[in-house]
């Protein structure tokens, strides 16, 4: 063979593979950004199974939004932590659950300018905050797949978005996942929404929870962990919040802050960095704090890992926050901080958590 | 703009390799190669215009002062030469040691008197090792033996040609201007082409399929802030090890391809390092270019092996001592090149016994011993490094699988500290042939042939053409995990 021909082999089997690879890619998927960006109707359908890694709700949420923006005025912002919080038992506006993979603060933000840009009216906004708040900065995480922000919020272009999802190698799991879900049907534990954003992937957790009742996950063996936390992250989350803050004024809607419960075990390596995150986030604004040890975070039938909660829980939370609902609050959960009482706050968490630690590694 | 990247495949390169050849075919080959510095200066300066003046002071200062001094070697001016000579290797490392290493003496001062001197906000130019290493190995030639006076543009162009200015390989003048102003140089050669973008699939398959995956646990441990247990701690060390080679040698064999699309040969760096039998030989076959350019203008000026055993021995020492700091402003780089060295001198003194080991317990100690020393070479401080290396040696807990809990074999070795837990808890949750891909790539680099070698074996035949358009896909589709290749903050 001559060089020249070589050469044409060669860069024609090259192009033969580029193709292939990226047609199957747009075609399974894997992160349901073709999905989200020109058929997002297909998210009402909660039969569907589809995404074999997870939606990347960073653009499926937002486009939900962007697509029907007459059905919504209030959003819940948060993690997958949040994404259980069912909307429709939510008070005071038309809600949609925007909950996304470790959302951070100034991704809220940017969403929330998105929408008020895009004509948008806004009613309410309600935050749920995380430890991973104070711990991981938007630079770690602006690459990963599974969190990468609409492109009208980013500004980044259709085609740049494209290429990174499809023209790429595919990691291994993603195809034994692809597999399993092309071929057996299964997508075990996926973050799947309904029409109204609410992550419908652990309804059958709750379902077995409910009907055997007992906890569905296995503790690991109690360890005291204090994680230390990122000032650089803590700041870019309190300047988020301050500014979503001035946005709410300025733009007249309601902004309704709450920290997320976590199980004891999970609490007990955050607490320490919750404390100086807690006492500052109360000078921006009044919150709710659900986190810390009180009856529903000891409680192992409250969670569905160690750090998710159950919908039931996330039912606990609306009715705390709204008042809606028909459910029993236990009198321990959910303490609405303020300028005024953070400090007393704090000293009753530490006292806790200074018996807690006690009892259980004396 | 990275090598691998997609505006630097499909944008830059094919647009200079096109103007390069239209300007040799109709403009004279002076007016080529000015095309071609002018596409090595927008390549520097595409990562930062701030890099590119830098580059462009060094060279003018540098080719200014060369040819004052072969002018005053020309004039037999004995006195003047020296003062240049001196002027202009002083003038380099002034250089280098400004930006390179100007925070880190402050930091050490700071440290040992308790002051609290700022440090500078500075930005250290990519490739700037580099490219003064070529132009003092340019500067001692001119100083020992006369001469080799080159044109403004062909001087510019030996320093700044893109392929190398950012991390080697690094070239001599002598073996790169004479085939800048070669009569074949400007002629478009197909079977320089194949054999480039072959060898540059090999770079780019190095870099993004092996060198960035192996980075996903070799990062994860390096960055783990807890104690790491015996099998984290190797599995971190190991896929650092490979990482490393896979990634500079990667990034060699690219240079390599680019360089030969211009019909440029430039040197090899790597001939299958850790298939080395002893410490010497790993530094035959590990970055090769720095390895003669440390012998021919640092260990021989000192006096080489021409002084005295003694002699020898601290000459061998203070040359790796320098290596180190060379490649970073940091006690674990001294350090790591303080490990080298002594290891050198072991050998020496080792090979004065008359004794011959085993050459299975010779590669044995030799890639472990360079295993051990790049902890110190990745670290970023002591404390990192002295975790990895307890881990290494045990102290940390030796951990095995809890499925194993049942093996009668893993049941008995309890008895020595062994212990059932989660055996990487701290490295990265990852697919699990990740964690053992360093395992692999063991007897991967002992048993296979080097880029080098394959393409010197190269000719076209359907098998290959193949395997370089699967190895280029592979690349291609990878380079959105792309990272900086580690030698470029050297």
């Amino acid at each position: 063979m001559n060089y020249s021909k070589w050469l044409k082999i060669t860069i024609s089997l090259t192009g033969i593979f580029l193709l292939v690879v990226v047609t199957v890619n747009f075609y399974i998927d894997s992160y349901g950004v073709r999905t989200s960006l020109f058929n997002p109707a297909k998210f009402q359908n909660s039969n569907r199974k589809f995404c074999a890694t997870g939606m990347n709700q960073h653009i499926s949420a937002p486009e939900q939004v962007f697509s029907r923006p007459q059905d919504f005025d209030s959003f819940i912002f948060g993690s997958s932590r949040t994404s259980v919080i069912d909307p429709r038992k939510m008070t005071g506006g038309k809600y949609f659950n925007m909950s996304y993979a470790v959302g951070l603060p100034s991704e809220h933000l940017a969403v929330v300018k998105a929408f008020l840009k895009k004509g948008i009216h806004i009613k309410t906004v309600v935050i749920g905050l995380d430890e991973s708040y104070f711990s991981i900065s938007p630079e770690q995480q602006k690459n990963q797949l599974i969190n990468i922000m609409h492109p009208y919020i980013t500004g980044d272009s259709l085609i740049n978005l494209f290429y990174r999802y499809f023209c790429r190698m595919p990691k291994l799991f993603e195809i034994s996942l692809e597999y399993k879900r092309l071929f057996k049907g299964e997508q075990k534990d996926k973050c799947i929404t309904d029409e109204n954003g609410m992550n419908i992937g652990w309804l059958n957790k709750e379902k077995t929870i409910i009907a055997s009742g007992k906890p569905i996950f296995t503790k690991e063996d109690i360890r005291y962990e204090p994680t230390p936390y990122s000032n650089k992250a803590l700041n870019e989350s309190l300047n988020a919040i301050d500014e979503l803050n001035i946005l709410a004024r300025k733009n007249n809607f309601t902004l309704i802050v709450f920290i997320n419960p976590t199980h004891s075990h999970m609490y007990l390596h955050d607490a320490h960095g919750l404390f100086a995150a807690k006492e500052k986030i109360a000078q921006i604004t009044d919150y709710y704090d659900f986190s810390g040890l009180n009856s529903v975070t000891t409680n192992d039938l409250a969670f569905i890992d160690e750090g998710h909660y159950r919908y039931l829980v996330g039912d606990i939370i609306i009715k705390r926050i709204f008042g809606s609902g028909n459910i029993n609050i236990p009198i321990d959960f959910g303490v609405l901080v303020t300028k005024k009482n953070v400090n007393e706050h704090i000293r009753k968490q530490k006292l806790e958590l200074k018996k807690y630690l006690s009892k259980t590694m004396p | 703009m990275l090598f691998n990247s997609y505006s630097f495949i499909f944008i830059f390169l094919p647009l200079a390799v096109l103007i390069y050849f239209l300007s040799c075919r109709y403009w004279p080959a002076k007016v080529a190669r000015l095309v071609l510095l002018i596409s090595s200066l927008i390549f520097m300066s595409l990562w930062n215009i701030y890099c590119a003046l830098v580059l462009i002071s060094s060279v003018l200062f540098n080719y200014l002062l060369g040819l004052t001094l072969s002018k005053a070697i020309a004039a037999a001016n004995k006195p003047r030469k020296k003062l240049i000579f001196i002027a202009a290797i002083g003038g380099n490392i002034l250089l280098l040691g400004f930006f390179k290493y100007t925070n880190f003496f402050l930091t050490n001062i700071n440290d040992f008197f308790s002051a609290q001197v700022s440090l500078i906000n500075l930005i250290i130019p990519i490739g700037i090792s580099f490219y003064t290493f070529m132009q003092i190995a340019w500067l001692v030639d001119i100083y020992r033996n006369g001469g080799f006076r080159y044109s403004l543009i062909d001087y510019c162009l030996y320093v700044t040609f893109f392929p190398y200015v950012i991390s080697g390989p690094i070239a001599y003048h002598k073996e790169i201007i004479p085939q800048f102003e070669s009569e074949n140089a400007g002629i478009f050669n197909t079977a320089t082409l194949c054999r480039g973008i072959f060898i540059f699939t090999l770079g780019l398959f190095k870099k993004t399929a092996i060198a960035d995956t192996l980075a996903i646990i070799a990062n994860g441990g390096f960055d783990a802030h807890s104690a790491l247990s015996f099998t984290e701690a190797w599995l971190t060390s190991l896929s650092f090890t490979m990482q490393l080679y896979f990634d500079f040698s990667g990034y060699t064999d690219m240079a390599i391809g680019i360089a030969l699309l211009f019909n440029i040969n430039i040197p090899a760096n790597f001939n299958s390092p850790y298939k080395a039998l002893d410490i010497r030989e790993f530094w035959r076959r590990w970055h090769i270019t720095l390895s003669r350019f440390l012998r021919d203008y640092i260990y021989i000026p000192f006096g080489g092996n021409r002084t005295g055993e003694i002699r020898t021995l601290i000459n061998l020492l203070l040359t790796f001592l320098i290596a180190g700091l060379w490649h970073g402003a940091a006690w674990t780089f001294i350090f790591w090149g303080f490990l080298h060295g002594l290891a050198l001198v072991v050998h020496r003194l080792w090979l004065k016994t008359g004794f011959h080991l085993n050459k299975f317990f010779a590669w044995i100690l030799t890639f472990n011993f360079v295993n051990m020393a790049w902890v110190f070479f990745r670290a970023k401080n002591w404390e990192d490094a002295f975790n990895i290396i307890k881990g290494m040696a045990g102290f940390n807990g030796i951990l095995i699988s809890p499925h194993q809990a049942d093996n009668p074999f893993w049941q008995k070795l309890t008895v020595i500290g062994i212990k059932f837990g989660e055996w990487r808890a701290h490295l990265p949750d990852t697919e699990n042939f990740i964690y053992f891909l360093c395992l692999v790539m063991i007897p991967f680099v002992l048993l296979t042939k080097n880029s080098n070698q394959l393409l010197e074996k190269f000719s076209p035949n359907w098998r290959n053409a193949l395997a370089i358009a699967l190895l280029m896909i592979c690349g291609l589709l990878l380079l959105n995990d792309a990272s900086v290749f580690l030698y470029f903050r050297f």
